[in-house]
Parts: C-alpha cells; sequence; structure tokens
C-alpha cells in the first residue's frame, strides 16, 4: 500500500528519531465476506495490511494484532468498542488511540505519533507539561478527524 | 483520534458537523466542551484545562501565588 518511495523516507525517518521500542496493538475483525445484517464492513483488512508495511520499517516497531471476535477479553481489558483501533504504546504507556484507517492525511499524523511516543517528544513546552501533570481525574480528547 | 467517515455512530453522538472537531471529556464535567476547526493550541488547552478543572491562575507563577 505504501510506495516504495514513502517506505524508504519513512524508513530513515524511523531509523534517525525512534528511541524507546513501539508496540501497536491492532484491534480488527476479519471480514467473513458474508453480509451479517446490523453489521458494517470495517476497514479491518486494509488497516492491517497497512500497519504490517509500517511496522516493517523499523525494528523498533512491534506490531500486535487482536481478532475481537476470537479475543473479546483482550478488547474488553483495553476498553475497545470499536475496529479497528489502534493503541500505540511507548515506555509511557498507550493513551493515544487511532480508530478507523490513518490513510490520506491522517497517515502522516499517525507516523508523527510512533515518532512522538517512540522519543517522548510531542513538542509540548515544559510549562504547559507541568500544568498537564496537575491534572487529577483522566481527560478524554476525541479528536474527530477525515483522511482528505 | 477517530475517522468520522467510518464512525457514524460516534460522529452523530457529538454531532460532529465540520473537522477537525474535537471533544473533551471528563468524569469531573457533566457536560463536554466541543472545539470546532483548528486554531491556535492556546484554544485547545483552554477547553482541555475547563474540562480538566485545571484553575489556571494557580499556575501563573509569582503574580498568582503573591494573592494567596
Amino acid at each position: 500500500m505504501i510506495p516504495e518511495r514513502d517506505q524508504a523516507i519513512i524508513r530513515d525517518r524511523f531509523q534517525a528519531e525512534l528511541v524507546n521500542p513501539v508496540t501497536i496493538d491492532l484491534f480488527i475483525r476479519p471480514e467473513t465476506g458474508l453480509f451479517i445484517p446490523g453489521r458494517q464492513p470495517t476497514t479491518s483488512r486494509e488497516t492491517r495490511q497497512l500497519l504490517e508495511e509500517v511496522a516493517a520499517l523499523s525494528d523498533k516497531i512491534a506490531l500486535n494484532v487482536v481478532d475481537v471476535t476470537s479475543d473479546p477479553a483482550a478488547a474488553a481489558a483495553a476498553n475497545v468498542t470499536e475496529v479497528p483501533t489502534i493503541i500505540i504504546r511507548g515506555p509511557e504507556d498507550g493513551r493515544v488511540r487511532m480508530l478507523g484507517i490513518p490513510s490520506g492525511y491522517e497517515f502522516a499524523t499517525f507516523i508523527e505519533t510512533i515518532v512522538s511516543v517512540s522519543s517522548g517528544n510531542f513538542g509540548i513546552d515544559d510549562e504547559v507539561v507541568k500544568i498537564l501533570d496537575t491534572i487529577a481525574d483522566p481527560v478524554d480528547v476525541q479528536v474527530f478527524v477525515t483522511p482528505t | 483520534m477517530i475517522e468520522a467517515n467510518e464512525f457514524p455512530d460516534l460522529s452523530r453522538r457529538y454531532r460532529v458537523s465540520a473537522v477537525p472537531q474535537t471533544v473533551f471529556t471528563s468524569a469531573a464535567s457533566p457536560e463536554p466542551r466541543v472545539l470546532v476547526g483548528g486554531g491556535p493550541p492556546e484554544r485547545f488547552l483552554g477547553e482541555l484545562f475547563t474540562v480538566a478543572r485545571v484553575r489556571l491562575e494557580d499556575h501563573l507563577g509569582d503574580e498568582g501565588s503573591a494573592e494567596r
């Protein structure tokens, strides 16, 4: 899915900027090819292929694919209710999630997020980080986007 | 981050009309705060701090602490 030229660019970027190992959990529901009423097709298959290609570009990235139909306990433990869900985990554990295929412009966001999680550098001022550290109760920040 | 087209139910729940749209929620704040569009980081942080019940005046350094 990723053109050769882009693969080379991303591989170089990962080589230069990834610091700590990153684990990407991908929760999918394999398509059966059957139409099941009330169940919409998902982008599970395409997302899996895309993430396998990204993971192959650095030995610091491990991809962990979970089939929610055969392992619902794992999905419940991670509080995953939609597929595909991508959880990007570094040394600080995974609070960054993407729901849906990271294609188009969101592909760049996906790559940036891997680099940030691995390096711990999110480009946020130390002053702001200090204030964020004082937050007691978890805050959920959901950003709705489209690939174009 | 949520792909709005792929999850119409979630998009409807938060009345997503344009992207990006950011929804901030917390157990501490009953009403979600919504930010439509991009904009400067200050706006994003403003909504985040509101939902997190962070009082910025507690963090303004000398001027802030002098009043207490």
